[in-house]
């Protein structure tokens, strides 16, 4: 469970790690966004250019990003499948009794792996170079405007920023539930689905009463400290844009002006 | 001299179960380390949790430095009283050192230029500067039950209440903690109210003076000194005498008396000649 990448910030140097995290966001974003509209291979190359470029100046090694990847091979794997078999068109290229692979239905296949690759590498990027606590005030930041509309956009960037805190806690604490459990002869892997399904209840219980009893700990600790509302107090981390994220934006506008010209070409 | 707290005929009952506290009087002086002990479900927690409005108790009253404990004064007696709990993961609000000593300063509405010199301050008084990056789950319990003493003194207040905060911890981290609230109390001497819940009894014979609890009832509330004299009336209640005082009841002698660890070193080597 350690060794999961995605979500998980690692402290580095890069140039990346000093950017303001909203411009992190919303290039993650707009990367994201536009992707959906490549439609050829000139385009997924200009991205794949992008996205090197912002992994060189993270400044971590690439065995860091091909373990981000490596979880969710099977799903590309999966996805591939199905564009090959179900894409249809001409020509077709390969017939064996129903199964069928179409030039067209290759080149989709071909484009969801890089797409998802890309989209997967381009988050693992935001994540690994900014702290769980700046992407949830960069959040709240970014959602001011709604505040107009009653949302409690204060008291969800708290909500989010305690809940990745214990994350790593609460995944400890499943880590010796289950320790203890199989200790009992409990087993996790073996048996019919519906078996494995069922030995799930019983650490699921134990996990929900002990962050249970965590979260009115917590809230009597806020309490003490003089916690009230989420709104109006003061920042200890101020997020201040910087010379380095115009830099940034200038690079996103070109990105997108690229893009743009590649695809309607 | 002002009293630091003052519970004058407290009653309190659990909801749905039986009373606790019933007519309970305690004055805390001003400056004064008092120890509050007790077997598990005998009140101590409950009694600081009162004491800091986190819960609600039926009659009588508690007064902080004159204040009197309600609705309005529950903003002001917390800035003046802090608490570090048990559970040293159950207080870590912060995702790292810095920041969980900057949640109360932010709850109080400090500017953001001052807060790095307080939460400085705050850090190298529990000697957790260098860690202040760090995220909580990297760090020991002891160092997190730190952090929290930081959290608090970071806030300034004039009374804090240490509520088995080394119950949980290793040997190493407790005396690392234990250590931490010697130091904090001969730095701030007279300024700092300091109140050690704890059943741990060489913890309690640090204190000034041990207030012994018993289902909601004051047993005793005497000196370290002489409240350990009670060898097997303390037994009767739950509780252990120190190592010191327990060796030498062992060895049958008539008038045990307290002693340090270093004290009795010396007093085991003059046994000797």
């Amino acid at each position: 469970m350690n060794n999961l990448v995605i979500g998980q910030f690692v402290p580095g140097s890069g140039l990346l790690y000093r950017l303001d995290p909203r411009t992190k966001i919303l290039m993650t974003v707009v990367y994201v966004f536009l992707l959906v509209f490549a439609n050829n291979w000139a385009t997924y190359l200009w991205a794949a250019g992008f996205l090197l470029v912002a992994l060189l100046l993270t400044k971590q090694g690439l065995g860091l990003y091909w373990r981000g990847l490596k979880p969710i091979l099977w799903l590309i794997l999966f996805t591939v499948i199905l564009q090959l078999l179900f894409s249809g068109g001409t020509p077709v290229l390969f017939q064996a009794g129903p199964v069928k692979v179409t030039q067209p239905g290759l080149q989709n296949a071909l484009f969801v792996v890089v797409r998802f690759v890309l989209i997967v590498l381009m988050s693992t990027i935001l994540t690994i170079t900014t702290a769980p606590t700046a992407i949830a005030s960069a959040i709240e930041s970014l959602l001011k405007p709604l505040k107009a509309f009653r949302v409690p956009v204060a008291e969800l960037a708290l909500m989010l920023s305690i809940a990745l805190r214990f994350v790593p806690l609460l995944m400890a604490e499943t880590d010796k539930i289950m320790k203890a459990q199989k200790s009992r002869g409990m087993s996790f892997s073996n048996g019919s689905l519906v078996k494995r399904a069922k030995a799930v209840v019983p650490l699921l219980v134990p996990l929900f009463v002990g962050a249970l009893q965590r979260a009115l700990d917590l809230a009597n600790a806020m309490e003490v400290r003089g916690f009230e509302t989420a709104e109006g107090r003061t920042r200890y981390r101020e997020l201040s844009y910087e010379r380095e994220d115009t830099v940034a934006f200038f690079a996103t506008l070109i990105f997108i002006f690229g893009f743009i010209w590649l695809s309607i070409r | 001299m002002t009293d630091a707290i003052t519970i004058k005929n407290l009653t309190y009952s659990y909801p749905d179960q039986g009373e606790l506290f019933k007519g309970f009087d305690l004055t805390v002086q001003k400056g004064e380390w008092l120890s509050i002990v007790g077997h598990n479900g005998s009140g101590k927690s409950t009694l600081a949790k009162l004491i800091l409005g986190l819960l609600d108790f039926d009659k009588g009253h508690i007064s902080v430095f004159g204040k009197k404990l309600s609705e309005e004064t529950l903003a002001a007696i917390r800035a003046e009283v802090g608490m570090v709990f048990q559970n040293p993961d159950n207080q870590f609000v912060g995702a790292t050192v810095a920041d969980d000593v900057a949640f109360g300063l932010e709850n109080r509405q400090v500017p953001s230029l001052e807060m790095p010199a307080k939460i400085e301050a705050a850090l190298r008084q529990v000697e957790m500067l260098d860690y202040a990056e760090r995220e909580p789950h990297t760090l020991s319990g002891g160092q997190k039950q730190r952090v929290a003493m930081a959290s608090v003194l970071a806030l300034q207040p004039r009374v804090i209440i240490l509520d088995e905060a080394t119950a949980m911890l290793d040997p190493e981290g407790k005396q690392a903690v234990l250590k931490t609230i010697k130091e904090l109390k001969a730095a701030y001497q007279e300024k700092l109210t300091m109140i050690v819940i704890t059943h741990d009894m060489e913890e309690a014979a640090l204190a000034d003076r041990v207030v012994v609890l018993d289902d909601g009832q004051l047993v005793y509330d005497e000196a370290p000194e002489t409240l350990f004299l009670k060898g097997h009336a303390l037994q009767e209640l739950g509780l252990t005498q120190p190592f010191a005082m327990a060796l030498q009841s062992a060895l049958g002698l008539q008038n045990p008396s307290y002693q340090s660890k270093q004290e009795l070193a010396t007093w085991l080597s003059t046994l000797k000649a």
